[in-house]
């Protein structure tokens, strides 16, 4: 099986002062080995929940997986014990996230925070531990690797704190790299290198990556299929190209359509998705596109629409409004 | 050249420094420079969109078009004035006519006030008009900003980011301003929710008439924006032309290298983006002479140590700052 | 609810100046004029609360429903069971303790002798015995009067006691009312403790709001003005609290002022002196937080004033953090008292009977043993109480983040 990571039906549930709210519902999605998937949407529509749930780390006591299997490498993750977890998290699945300063200790040199997490999986000495942490650094293309391994945290600029996140999510050579938007508070020129630096590691190194962003353009240049989320549900996905070129759902066109591009005509009026979104407690259990775009027909907002292939590998969330042909 | 009388803004040669200091006296121990030498128009009923990227000091420029915070050299005229250095009650009528939006909504609107008391606080302190007066103007400019009728009542957090923005701007036109800035007023919001929101500034600028000085990270928002585009670096503007001419024909190194890593939304197009080395270097100490050039380790760099680095206009409408390795000869 | 809290100021301003101006000694409202000294202060307390019930009452009917960044924070305090049920003891034991000679005092509340109707109780005039028929010209002992005349038939007479009718001081009283015992004043102990938890209610009530707004003047000063004041306040914060505040306190009642030792403002200015620290101090970094909050730097772009940021941005934002410590004020309050009556240096015991004294007078007796167990019992409890409904305000003022997911 090519398939690296295989997950079927995830429903994640969170508990909150208005009651269980399901921030997944229902999400399917699968990473080839040596492929890129890039998992898109607005902010709260579960994409980081999902990566969080495939990782095991939701916040306890309020978030719970309540269905749906996990299956990395054939693996179903939701029914290991917590000892094997342990080793898939930073062992075969590299996790980058998105705020750098949060996540590096800020107490410790870089080197001891990167020697420890590669003698967390791999029973080697410390001396050999160096030794791969400087080959990773010089990887991810930090110029002088030594001087990076004594250096503190918040000596470094965010391109370069970015840069030893990526290479400590790939110090144990991970088969699965999940990056929830690696290169969001960077900036634009820095932006570019550190996702062709996750293009370039995902090659050298066989790896599948699940890559999370808002932003169509990063999802475009760098990833080979797409899925789109909406409300904690997925309304689409297929081959970048496919669904670039050719989007089924009202919510697909819509962000396509809304996004500022640099070809555009300047001053012209965007065509917009109108409303805004809707709180999470509120969300109906049918079409939740529907909802946001005010249309008033009970039975949409109540049965949930079918996930179906309408094309060869293009599968549409097919709610009769928001899905015309 | 200088044409007081047509712009609505005009900033000739604006410097910000700020003393750094440090260590237990606090001793002076160097200048930070976020706007260096910079000069810009805006004329009435345009835009100018400044880009740039973290550390540029379009948020420092911003503030010292609004007058929150005193220029150390430079002048900036409003309206064929100088206001650089007004005070007291003129300061407050110059308030009427310059307004600001933030980036975050949510946090540039207090959360204990209702949504009407926030968008009234300008007249109020203003004094304009009586309290039937400004609750009527109040209601007025909700609609304008497509928000419900109801929301007067309600408090912010019961609002959505992109709402709230919209509750910002109502406030920022309560007053009838003639110049509005921007700072990173949509980069904030979702795609859906900001293009909503462009398209009601774009709406009220053709409305009513007034300028914006538009300030993002990101490009592609910026030229949608914009009439002219400036493109900052480490407190200089290296280039400024009209949107579309700076797209075609960017002539600044820092420009090209900029516009090459947007990430382009078609993927059939590959893009090869400019690799730039290093990071953006601090503003603390800037390396004397051209600042990017010393990034990408030109070989021209020496060149321009221990030069002014002129201004200019290359072709009529674009401007840029010449330098040895980063501009064209 | 506001309507509620003016309709209540009213009242009192009332009672107190109708209790005034006919001369009677009604329950509790007497206090508004104690300071016999000053005879104006009286009218210009009742008159304010007076104008501060109409204000409430106005405000209410302006304004619908409470602000709902409060209603957030009570109806997250209600959520604390523990915080509601001690907070509405403590409240139930404020009204209890308004209930004053109504409830536990010596004078007889309705009597009848003669055809003529008397309030002893209530009236400054005292009753003397030969009013009651009695050979002596003193103040009778209405309990054995009360007994006479029951077994008298009720011919003579009939009246109405309190329900406990004993009095902490001055009671005629040859043995022992109840297990708990006598005090040294001549009264009876039962007595006594109730005054002591009026005398805790009566000086917070004063204590609190003056803690308070100084506490918050000092932090705003500190947080918004930053550089040298803030340093100078500091440093005084630090000392305040490092060198024990109670030291302090002693020393202020025992070396200052000698004629004015055991009176009641003197003492409660002598605790409060070190109270007002930890409002500051919680009002100071509350300051910090919002000081550089966008919301002023948008108010000062449209021409605000620093005053306007000042009272309209600034303080009611920050204020809410401070008011957390007041509970834990209102303990150290008790604390400093029951100390400073037991080392005999603070309310004089002549005038007031408090927990302090008590333990301090059954503390040197062996056959008071009684007295010193159940003092103590009671301020525990009290102050349990008062722990309990600070716990339940801090955390509804800085709630925990992971119990559920927002």
């Amino acid at each position: 099986m090519s398939d690296l990571l295989d997950v079927r039906g995830l429903v994640t549930s969170f508990d909150t002062a208005s009651g269980w709210i399901r921030a997944v519902d229902d999400v399917s999605l699968i990473v080839g080995k040596g492929k890129t998937v890039g998992l898109v949407g607005e902010s709260g529509c579960g994409k980081t929940v999902t990566a969080m749930s495939i990782l095991d780390l939701l916040e306890k006591p309020a978030g719970h997986i309540l269905e749906g299997e996990i299956l990395f490498k054939g693996e179903d993750l939701r029914k290991v014990s917590a000892k094997r977890m342990r080793e898939v998290r930073g062992g075969e699945i590299g996790v980058v996230f998105q705020d750098s300063r949060e996540i590096l200790n800020p107490s410790h040199r870089i080197g001891k925070q990167l020697i420890n997490a590669i003698r967390l999986h791999r029973k080697i000495s410390r001396k050999q531990a160096k030794m791969r942490a400087l080959e990773l650094l010089d990887a991810v293309g930090i110029p002088d690797p030594r001087r990076m391994l004594v250096s503190f945290p918040y000596q470094l600029s965010d391109g370069m704190r970015q840069r030893v996140m990526i290479a400590n999510a790939l110090s144990c050579d991970p088969d699965l790299l999940i990056a929830d938007e690696p290169a969001m508070s960077l900036d634009v020129t820095v932006q570019a290198q550190i996702l062709d630096l996750i293009d370039s590691l995902k090659e050298k190194f066989e790896m599948g990556v699940l890559l999370i962003t808002h932003d169509l353009g990063v999802v475009a240049q760098h990833c080979d299929d797409v899925v789109v989320m909406y409300a904690g549900r997925i309304v689409e996905h297929g081959s970048t190209r496919r669904v670039y070129s050719d989007p089924k759902h009202a919510y697909s066109k819509g962000l396509l359509f809304s996004m500022p591009r640099l070809t555009n005509v300047c001053k012209h009026y965007f065509q917009t998705i109108p409303g805004h979104p809707i709180a999470n407690e509120n969300l109906v259990s049918g079409c939740r596109f529907c909802q946001r775009m005010d249309r008033d027909k009970s039975v949409l907002l109540r049965t949930r629409p079918e996930y179906l292939e309408v094309w060869g590998d293009h599968w549409v969330e097919v709610c009769p409004e928001c899905y015309k042909g | 050249m200088k044409n007081k009388g047509s712009d609505l803004l005009e900033i000739d040669g604006l410097c910000i420094h700020v003393p750094h200091r440090s260590g237990f006296f606090r001793l002076k121990t160097g200048v930070v420079k976020p706007v260096d030498e910079i000069s810009l128009k805006i004329p009435p009923g345009k835009t100018l969109g400044l880009v740039g990227e973290s550390g540029s000091g379009k948020s420092a420029l911003g503030k010292a078009i609004v007058r929150l915070s005193q220029p150390s050299s430079g002048k900036i005229y409003f309206e064929g004035r100088d206001i650089t250095r007004v005070r007291g009650r003129k300061l407050r009528a110059l308030r009427k006519k310059i307004q600001m939006v933030f980036q975050d909504s949510k946090s540039s609107l207090n959360p204990r006030m209702s949504v009407g008391q926030l968008v009234e606080e300008p007249l109020r302190l203003q004094k304009v008009g009586r309290g039937w007066q400004r609750r009527a103007r109040v209601a007025e400019l909700l609609e304008r900003v497509e928000l419900p009728r109801n929301a007067m009542r309600k408090f912010p957090y019961e609002f959505s980011a992109g709402q709230c923005q919209r509750i910002a701007i109502a406030r920022a036109l309560a007053l009838d301003p003639k110049l509005i800035v921007l700072d990173g007023s949509v980069s904030d919001l979702d795609v859906s929710i900001q293009a909503q929101i462009m398209n009601l500034l774009l709406d009220l600028q053709e409305e009513k008439g007034m300028s914006y000085l538009f300030m993002s990270h990101d490009f592609s928002v910026v030229k949608h924006m914009s009439d002219m585009v400036a493109v900052m670096y480490l407190g200089k503007v290296v280039e400024m032309a009209p949107a579309e001419v700076i797209y075609q024909q960017p002539l600044h190194a820092y420009t090209k290298a900029f516009l090459s890593g947007v990430p382009n939304p078609s993927p059939f197009e590959q893009q090869a983006p400019i690799a730039l080395q290093g990071d953006v270097p601090s503003a603390l100490n800037p390396p004397a002479g051209c600042a990017f050039g010393h990034r990408v380790g030109h070989v021209r760099y020496e060149e321009s140590l221990g030069q002014e680095l002129p201004f200019e206009e290359v072709t009529p409408g674009h401007w840029l700052l010449r330098c040895p390795c980063c501009g064209p000869i | 609810m506001r309507r509620v809290c003016g309709l209540i100021l009213i009242f009192i301003s009332l009672l107190a100046g109708v209790g005034e101006f006919f001369a009677l000694h009604l329950p509790t409202v007497h206090i508004v004029f104690a300071a016999r000294e000053i005879p104006w202060l009286g009218w210009a307390i009742a008159g304010t609360l007076c104008v501060l019930g109409f204000f409430f009452i106005v405000s209410s009917f302006m304004r619908e429903t409470s602000h709902p960044v409060t209603a957030r924070k009570l109806s997250h305090f209600r959520r604390t069971k523990t915080g509601v049920y001690s907070l509405v003891v403590l409240m139930g034991l404020a009204m209890f303790s308004c209930l004053d000679h109504l409830l536990v005092g010596n004078e007889a509340l309705v009597t009848r002798y003669d055809e003529v109707i008397a309030f002893p109780a209530f009236t400054k005039k005292i009753e003397m015995g030969d009013d009651y028929g009695l050979e002596s010209h003193e103040v009778p002992n209405y309990r054995e009067l009360n007994k006479a005349w029951k077994n008298n038939d009720g011919n003579d007479g009939w009246m109405i006691l309190p329900l406990w009718p004993y009095a902490a001081k001055g009671d005629p009283l040859t043995e022992e009312a109840s297990f708990v015992g006598m005090t040294s004043e001549g009264g009876d102990a039962i007595a006594a403790l109730y005054q002591g938890l009026q005398v805790n209610f009566h000086m917070a009530l004063v204590y609190l709001p003056l803690v308070t707004l100084i506490g918050i003047v000092v932090g705003l000063s500190a947080g918004y003005f930053g550089g040298v004041i803030d340093f100078l306040i500091q440093r005084v914060l630090e000392v305040i609290s490092y060198v024990p505040g109670f030291l302090l306190v002693v020393l202020l009642v025992t070396q200052l002022f000698e004629n004015w030792r055991g009176q009641f403002l003197y003492v409660l200015l002598a605790v409060a002196t070190v109270g007002w620290v930890k409002i500051a101090s919680d009002m100071r970094m509350s300051v910090k937080k919002e000081r550089g909050a966008q919301y002023m730097i948008a108010s000062r772009s449209f021409g605000a004033s620093r005053r306007w940021i000042i009272l309209r941005h600034l303080l009611p934002n920050s204020v809410s953090a401070a008011l957390g410590a007041l509970p834990m004020t209102f303990v150290s309050l008790v604390v400093s008292l029951v100390s400073l009556d037991f080392l005999g240096l603070g309310l004089a015991p002549q005038e007031f009977m408090t927990w302090g004294t008590l333990l301090r007078e059954s503390w040197q007796s062996e056959d008071s043993q009684n007295l010193t167990m159940t003092t103590l019992v009671i301020i525990s409890l009290f102050l349990l109480l008062i722990v309990m409904v600070s716990e339940a305000v801090r955390e509804a003022f800085t709630p925990t983040r992971f119990s559920s997911y927002r």
